[in-house]
């Protein structure tokens, strides 16, 4: 279709051409007529895109001839993305969201090699939580969003962190057992959340959920704390409000997959 | 057929590339930066916004949709060299420390096609899609030298843009430059595209003998000048092991 003749002035192009990008995305590489069964587009229509969307860098000629593949502009573009997305600034209304509707103290946490570091946090309404202020940080394996983000990293940087990391003079032992934290990563990771009644202490505990980027790599946690008795029995669903929160985070960094979500949250969506 | 981008294709790629430069921007600023009225402006924006290229925040600022990140992986996974480099620039990274790139030559520019982040400094020259000339940087150097048809083009284009100081930037000079990297197998690179930066550089053959691209070891000058013998070596092992899958 010329753009002379196209009420829309071109728009569906760029339907079309997001369509040419997906298909292609999804083989590696395609010849036009593969293009032309898999988009559904005549070929004569698709030559002309082809050669468009090759001056504008967005294809290039593949490793066979005939072929064609994603351009390499893609790659500079989801760089300066990747640079330009700030998980602070992505998770902080779903911080908010959570200290508001719960009261609890609310925390954003990275990993940083065997520890987990709090980048962000909201104090709570009833009591204060001195652990894991702004810039401290806790081993991985203590807490719901350290636990959070261990469970959904490799089995290697587990027996990495039960082998290396030292007692912690705050925190006390890695784990109380090798086999327990096992058991607790395995359970965390099935269920998409990390649930702790007592980690803290008595009567505090916590409920995490992973961050994932686009890639499906857990890049952070989201979590809540407080007393035990006011996180759980009271009128809200402190799991479900973490996970959702946690999922709408990821949602803003591309991640896609459902894998690791709950099967609640699948059904749902 | 036309050689000409179609209009509406060409001010998407103008769109796009506005926003990864410059970041999130207002209808106002697109209208400016691509030359384009307000009311186009706000119909591109729909339809990129519609297929997942670019995304419109909160506070009314057109982004960089995340669909993007998925064309970059899908993007990298169709670069067979992209494959088959991945775990040895990873274990290249692990031993050193220092960022790792595999770059390629592309319309006689050298491509950035991977990287893996040094643990200390992010390097800013060189970042994945984007290009060196051939006759700066570690991989660059490490490809003029081993790319006879590429030198003879190049050369005749001398002198070269000065990046620094200690850029090459004259036939001369590269010549003897790519004569040394044959004689030892990789190239250093000591601040001619950054002052305070170095790299090492070793071509990158596949199974046939045919140049595919390089790989370079590049941090603070410090940090990879002492190590120049254990680095290079290093990279050569990790270079016959890409080879072999290639």
């Amino acid at each position: 279709m010329s753009e002379a003749t196209d009420p829309t002035g071109g728009m569906n192009l760029v339907t079309k051409s997001a369509a040419v990008l997906q298909a292609i995305a999804d083989a590696g590489e395609l010849t036009v007529g593969e293009l032309a069964e898999r988009t559904g587009e005549p070929a004569s229509s698709l030559y002309r895109l082809l050669s468009t969307l090759q001056a504008i860098g967005w294809v290039e000629d593949g490793s066979r001839r005939g072929k064609t593949r994603l351009g390499i502009d893609f790659i500079r573009l989801g760089a300066k993305l990747e640079a330009q997305l700030d998980l602070r600034e992505l998770a902080r209304p779903e911080l908010e969201k959570l200290h508001a509707a719960t009261g609890q103290t609310a925390f954003l946490c990275i990993r940083r090699d065997l520890r987990a570091v709090c980048i962000d946090r909201i104090d709570g309404l009833d009591v204060q939580i001195h652990n894991l202020r702004l810039g401290e940080s806790m081993p991985l394996g203590q807490g719901a969003a350290p636990r959070a983000i261990l469970a959904f990293e490799s089995d290697e940087l587990v027996e990495r962190y039960l082998r290396e990391l030292p007692e912690d003079e705050f925190f006390g032992p890695v784990a109380k057992n090798a086999d327990d934290l096992r058991r607790r990563l395995k359970e965390t990771a099935a269920d998409g959340v990390a649930v702790a009644h007592s980690d803290w202490g008595q009567g505090i505990g916590g409920v995490g959920a992973p961050i994932f980027n686009h890639a499906d790599e857990v890049v952070g946690a989201l979590s809540i704390s407080g007393q035990t008795h006011r996180l759980f029995h009271t009128g809200y669903d402190p799991v479900e409000m973490v996970v959702s929160a946690a999922a709408a985070v990821s949602r803003a960094l591309g991640a896609t997959s459902r894998s690791h979500l709950p099967a609640k949250e699948s059904v749902r969506a | 057929m036309s050689s000409k981008p179609i209009k509406v294709m060409a001010n998407s790629a103008d769109l796009l590339n506005a926003l990864a430069d410059k970041g999130p921007l207002g209808v106002a600023d697109i209208a400016d930066a691509i030359s384009m009225p307000r009311p186009s402006v706000y119909r591109l924006l729909d339809a990129l916004a519609h297929v997942g290229l670019i995304t419109v925040r909160q506070d009314g600022r057109a982004q960089l949709g995340t669909g993007i990140l998925h064309l970059a992986s899908a993007a990298l996974s169709g670069i067979p060299e992209v494959a088959a480099a991945r775990t040895a620039m990873q274990r290249l990274n692990d031993l050193t420390g220092q960022t790792v790139y595999l770059c390629a030559l592309r319309d006689r520019r050298v491509v950035c096609l991977d990287w893996v982040e040094g643990t200390k400094v992010t390097l800013m020259l060189l970042k994945p899609g984007e290009s060196l000339p051939p006759h700066a940087g570690a991989t660059s150097r490490a490809i003029l030298a081993y790319d006879e048809s590429l030198r003879s083009k190049v050369l005749e284009a001398a002198p070269f843009r000065e990046f620094t100081p200690q850029t090459l930037t004259s036939a001369k000079q590269l010549e003897d430059d790519a004569a040394r990297i044959r004689e030892r197998g990789y190239s250093v690179s000591d601040q001619d595209v950054t002052v305070g930066v170095a790299a090492l550089g070793v071509p990158l053959f596949d199974s046939n003998g045919l140049l595919r691209g390089a790989l370079s070891v590049a941090g603070l000058r410090d940090d990879v000048l002492p190590h120049q013998a254990e680095f290079a070596v290093l990279l050569r092992e990790a270079a016959d092991e890409v080879s072999a899958r290639l």
